[in-house]
């Protein structure tokens, strides 16, 4: 049975990664069609990225780090579709037809993330921790300024989440092992963290 | 000095002059000037103190490196109130890019004097120091396709311009300020939804420094507003886009209907409005202007009316039905409508009208029976018509079954007894509900009763056999067809059964197609007073035939056959029947095709026999069916390697042979290919061998013969004109030989002695029985050439090798020459001894070979043919067995010596070998005669020819006698030879 299991969340854990892998190349293909639309420069902005998680460290345990992999999506996720409506309200791209492509493009990643995050959530041993993962709350705020700011915000979604699936492809494979015996450790020190006020978990967050 | 002092002078009052009034009194500088700023407008607002119109100077510069950008005198008028007089002036570059200063001067009427300059204003930029980030002017602006716009990127602190980029395109910058740089795009392009970016891109800050999006398209276009009312109380407005705007989202089109604001649904141009009030104005309107578009009407003029709801069909005939339905607004039931049913059933439509005040129910007719049919109903106004409301959701409904139309039956007889009943399936349209059965009735004109057959509605045909009535006539045969649905028959329908015509192709009753079908026509026919039948069908169909046929009105005498059945390549027999009371009468009967083809298949049965030097070919046509044309003739091919050679082109198709003349010896290939209108088909070969035939042959032979004796008889000639020479070169006279010694009376024994391998057997006289006589000796080779050479006179010096030896007759006769010697030819010599090269010389030969006694032995060398002589007498060829047979014969009376046949061969020793008695010896001498043939014992000219040896004949021929007796079976050949010698013998 155990052998079972483990073939099954192998498995699974596999399904996550090719999930990965696929997400990552459609939000690269979202990027450059979004540089090509806007006409800006190959090279990436610089910046802060708009996703508060830290990258995670060799030394991490995997399971915190396929816990920092999922509250990463989760943020991407939400300033996902906060671009998303932006875009449509400020620029109209809706009724634009030579935008097809481009939003298709953003239709298939917006989904396909919204998989790989649920995807990732059974990884994280019954989705323990997971509400305090998705709860991280991106860094920047929307911008105010022109709407030349909010292409620039946007384009900076798109990198991030490109960014993060490419850590999630990377991370994931790696899952499973640490998974087994991860959930209990977590919430030893999600239950130590509460006692001594600091966890690492905590700390990433 | 002094131009330097009037210079001074002239300055002062320049300075001076300004300062004065018209009237001489100085002008006042500006006062409380006041500089304001609409960075949307891009435009600077200055205000300041002053009376009355007047002019003024007014310079603005660019701050950070006070570079005057405008200097003119304007004219001005205070306000009537507050005296403050007004300026604006718009900037190309957004005032953001970098600071402004102003001044104002006044200046006179004449504007010859100013006053002094007020103080600068300045309005600061957002390239001061303390704004660090970079920044670009100005942002998510929206102009016209067409126009300019100028861009500045402020750098942020420390940053360093590389590039500006207008979309992907590099502009070339202009710095206004230490941080700030512009940048101009002249007719710009319309941009997309999301706008046109300006890139502002920095060295050494990850490139990209900041930007600014600009929307760049079209002021609002709509037309076409139309204003309508489908409930005859509220209004429904439309119009149409116009040319796009080019710009979306929050830079949209915005619009207001009669001052109201109205959202179009996604993707369409409508508003709705509760009321009708006849008057409408839409106002369409983007950041880039303004369109008003109008419509006026009353509500009568613009009824839109709704699909009628509630569609049904209460009542259904067979060929009618009526059709109601409801109105969603009561307002309807006294509005006149005028309405439109569609009407479709099997893919065909129609359009039926109707009209009335609130008409909600109608009559549809001609209806087909059990048929079904969609139906849907639209109205309109009847009164001010406007356009057709909305159609209403179709609905089916099926008519009632009703009697089945009356079949087209037709008649075809294989025999004079049988044939075939025929019907055209009725169409579902014409069996008018679903067809049961057919019903087939045979009966007799004459006689009461019919016969009833029931023909499963599948069926299109029913098996027809005749009886023979009394009179054995079976014209009188009537055959009625009646059509069953399920709930009705049809009509029936009656033919007198026709006679029999057998289909036979006569000549010339081909017709011909046109455009895919045939053009039949006939000569009237006074009989036909139910019109004509014209009946078609494939004539290579056998007893399966699809026969086809169309009934044609009297008083017409010509119909046209055109039919998707009709095949390309097919032959039709197609016949024209009148219609009587006495039955279909054959009138015409052609054949044709639709389209001729090249014939499928080759002619068969292609065979080639050969009669001298002629080919006959025949061969057999094509089945009809492969012939898919009329066989116009055929062609005839000598069929090479590579190419084919017409021979003949036969243009009786009826010819179907064909012989080819002079053919020499060899093999050849003959190919037929028949031809249509079409072409030729692909050819049957044959191949044939020619062999020399009989006569050929008989002829060759006689030739062959007739060229034989013709050299015979030159060759003939030819020696017998030079026979001298012939006779002398083969049959030279012998001399008579000449005895030296007394050969007459001794009787000494021929003594043979062959010597061995070219050796000379010298004939001798037995010493012992006659010492006297000089006998035999052997000579060896030099001395048979010293005798030779001895001999002179005796030899045949022309022919030495023929005639080496002499026949010399022993006898009385004896020439006496030198020594008896007499020389037997090698050829001669090498049969009798086995060796090639063996020369037998005779001496001594007794005259009288009768008495010749046996020889006794003499020492010799050669041991065999010295015991082959002394046995019985000369036997070179004898072999050991034969000498002992011979030695067994010494005590034998002596006979002769004799060589048998004369054949003497080397190489066969045996061959002719006597037996015991035959050669009982060697005896020529008893052939001997002298050579007179006066003698009686002479020599024989018969034996001159003997085959045996030409050298030695002589010797060998034996005596006619004898060989009669001894050897009758040489006797032919002896006869066949000695004519020749004979002939050669005689003289001329």
């Amino acid at each position: 049975m155990a052998g079972k299991g483990e073939n099954g969340k192998g498995a699974y854990r596999g399904k996550s990664v090719q999930l990965a892998r696929l997400l990552n190349a459609e939000s690269v293909r979202l990027l450059d069609l979004y540089k090509q639309r806007e006409s800006f420069p190959q090279t990436a902005i610089s910046g802060e990225r708009l996703v508060s998680v830290p990258c995670p460290t060799p030394h991490l345990p995997m399971g915190e780090k396929v816990l920092l992999v999922h509250t990463a999506l989760g943020q991407c996720q939400g300033l996902l579709d906060r671009a998303i409506v932006l875009e449509d309200t400020e620029m109209g791209l809706t009724g634009d037809k030579d935008c097809k492509e481009y939003l298709g493009q953003r239709k298939i990643v917006k989904e396909r993330l919204g998989h790989l995050l649920q995807s990732t959530r059974g990884l994280l041993v019954d989705g323990v921790g997971t509400t305090a993962a998705v709860a991280g709350q991106a860094r920047a705020e929307e911008p105010d300024g022109g709407l030349f700011a909010l292409k620039v915000w946007i384009y900076r979604i798109i990198q991030d989440v490109v960014y993060w699936t490419n850590m999630a492809s990377e991370t994931l494979p790696m899952a499973p092992m640490q998974a087994v015996t991860q959930p209990r450790k977590m919430a030893k020190i999600r239950r130590k963290g509460k006692r001594t006020g600091s966890t690492e978990v905590m700390d990433i967050l | 000095m002094s131009s330097m002092l009037l210079h001074v002078l002239w300055c002062l009052l320049l300075m001076a002059s300004p300062s004065l009034a018209q009237d001489g009194s100085p002008l006042g500088v500006p006062q409380q000037v006041g500089l304001e700023k609409d960075l949307d407008a891009q435009a600077l607002l200055v205000t300041w103190q002053c009376d009355r119109e007047s002019f003024f100077d007014i310079e603005i510069y660019r701050t950070e490196f006070m570079e005057v950008i405008f200097n003119e005198t304007v004219e001005l008028s205070s306000g009537k109130r507050s005296g403050v007089c007004h300026w604006n002036w718009t900037s190309v570059v957004p005032l953001e890019c970098t600071s402004h200063s102003i001044r104002v001067r006044s200046r006179s009427q004449d504007q010859l004097r100013t006053s002094g300059w007020s103080d600068f204003q300045t309005t600061e930029g957002k390239d001061m120091p303390e704004n660090t980030d970079a920044q670009m002017y100005p942002q998510d602006k929206v102009v016209l396709v067409g126009s300019s716009t100028t861009f500045c990127c402020i750098l942020g602190e420390g940053e360093v311009l590389e590039e500006i980029r207008y979309r992907s395109r590099v502009m070339t910058p202009t710095r206004v300020s230490r941080r700030s740089y512009i940048v101009t795009q002249t007719l710009q392009p319309p941009s997309n939804s999301s706008g046109t970016n300006v890139l502002c891109l920095a060295h050494n800050v990850s490139k990209l420094a900041n930007g600014a999006a600009i929307f760049v398209g079209y002021p609002p276009d709509d037309e076409g507003l139309i204003c309508e009312s489908q409930d005859l109380v509220s209004a429904v407005c439309q119009w149409k886009e116009g040319r796009p705007t080019r710009l979306l989202g929050r830079r949209g089109t915005r619009f207001t209907l009669n001052g109201r604001s109205c959202r179009p649904p996604k993707g369409s141009r409508r508003c709705s409005w509760e009321q009708w009030e006849g008057n409408w104005t839409l106002t369409a309107k983007n950041p880039l202007g303004i369109k008003e578009i109008r419509d006026s009407a009353p509500l009568s003029q613009r009824v839109y009316p709704v699909a009628p709801g509630n569609v049904k069909i209460p009542v259904r005939n067979a060929r009618n039905a009526t059709l109601q339905w409801s109105w969603r607004y009561p307002s309807y039931e006294a509005f006149p409508l005028t309405c439109q049913v569609n009407l479709a059933s099997n893919g065909d439509a129609v359009t039926l009208n109707y009209s009335g005040a609130g008409l909600s129910l109608v009559l549809l007719e001609n209806l087909w029976p059990y048929e079904t049919y969609g139906v849907r109903v639209r109205c309109g106004a009847q009164i001010h018509f406007w356009r057709w409301g909305e159609w209403s959701k179709e609905i089916t409904f099926q008519t009632q079954m009703d009697r089945p139309e009356t079949p087209d039956m037709w008649i075809r007889m294989d025999s004079q007894d049988s044939g075939q009943v025929l019907w055209k399936p009725l169409h579902k349209r014409d069996s008018h509900g679903t067809l049961v059965r057919y019903e087939v009735r045979q009966g007799s004109t004459s006689e009461e009763g019919e016969q009833s057959v029931d023909v499963p509605a599948s069926q299109n045909s029913s098996p027809l056999r005749l009886q023979s009535g009394n009179n054995g006539s079976s014209s009188e045969t009537l055959v009625s067809l009646l059509a069953h649905n399920a709930e009705w028959a049809s009509e029936p329908t009656q033919l007198t059964v026709p006679k029999f015509w057998p289909d036979v192709d006569v000549t010339g009753s081909e017709i011909s197609s046109r455009e895919g079908g045939f053009d039949v026509s006939w000569l009237a026919s006074g009989n036909a007073s139910y019109g004509y039948v014209v009946e078609w069908f494939d004539t290579a169909c056998g007893q399966q035939c699809t026969v086809d046929w169309r009934k044609v009105p009297e008083g017409t005498t010509s119909a046209r056959i055109e039919s998707g059945d009709l095949e390309s390549g097919m032959r039709y027999t197609i016949s024209v029947y009148g219609l009587s009371d006495e039955g279909p009468q054959l009138l015409d009967r052609r054949h044709g095709y639709i389209e001729e083809m090249v014939p499928a298949e080759p002619v068969g049965s292609l065979e080639a026999s050969q009669y001298e030097s002629s080919v006959s070919l025949s061969w057999q046509e094509a089945p009809l069916r492969s012939q898919r044309g009329f066989v116009r003739g055929y062609n005839i091919y000598l069929a090479n390697v590579s190419q084919y050679t017409l021979l003949a082109n036969i243009t009786d198709p009826s010819v179907r042979n064909y012989t080819i003349r002079k053919l020499g010896l060899g093999t050849y290939k003959f190919t037929v290919r028949a031809f249509t209108a079409a072409g030729e088909d692909g050819g049957s070969t044959v191949s044939i061998k020619l062999e020399p035939y009989s006569d050929l042959l008989l002829f060759e032979m006689l030739i062959s013969l007739a060229a034989m004796s013709g050299f015979l008889i030159l060759v003939t000639a030819l020696c017998y004109r030079k026979r001298q020479w012939v006779k002398k070169a083969f049959y030279p006279e012998i001399p008579e030989p000449k005895l030296a010694g007394d050969w007459g009376s001794s009787q000494a024994t021929l003594d043979v002695k062959p010597s061995p391998v070219h050796s000379v057997v010298q004939i001798v006289k037995n010493p012992q029985w006659d010492s006297s006589k000089e006998g035999l000796v052997t000579l060896s080779e030099e001395d048979e050439e010293d005798s030779a050479s001895n001999s002179g006179s005796d030899t045949d010096s022309d022919e030495p090798g023929l005639l080496r030896y002499y026949n010399q007759v022993v006898g009385d006769r004896d020439s006496g020459g030198q020594g008896g010697v007499l020389r037997l030819p090698a050829d001669s010599s090498s049969s009798s001894v086995g060796s090639a090269d063996t020369d037998v010389t005779y001496t001594g030969i007794q005259t009288s070979p009768c008495t010749l006694e046996p020889p006794t032995l003499a020492p010799t060398q050669a041991e065999g043919p010295v015991a082959g002589v002394n046995g019985g007498g000369y036997r070179p060829q004898a072999s050991a067995p034969q000498q002992q047979q011979q030695q067994q014969q010494q005590h034998q009376p002596p006979q002769q010596l004799e060589l048998q046949g004369g054949r003497v061969d080397a190489g066969e020793p045996n061959v002719g070998a006597p037996s015991a008695a035959s050669f009982g010896g060697y005896k020529p001498q008893c052939t001997w005669r002298p050579d007179s043939p006066d003698e009686g014992n002479g020599f024989d000219v018969g034996s001159v020819g003997s085959p045996t040896s030409v050298n030695s004949s002589q010797f060998l021929i034996p005596d006619v006698s004898e060989d009669d007796s001894r050897n009758a079976g040489s006797s032919s050949s002896t006869a066949t030879t000695s004519w020749i010698p004979s002939f050669l013998s005689s003289k001329p």
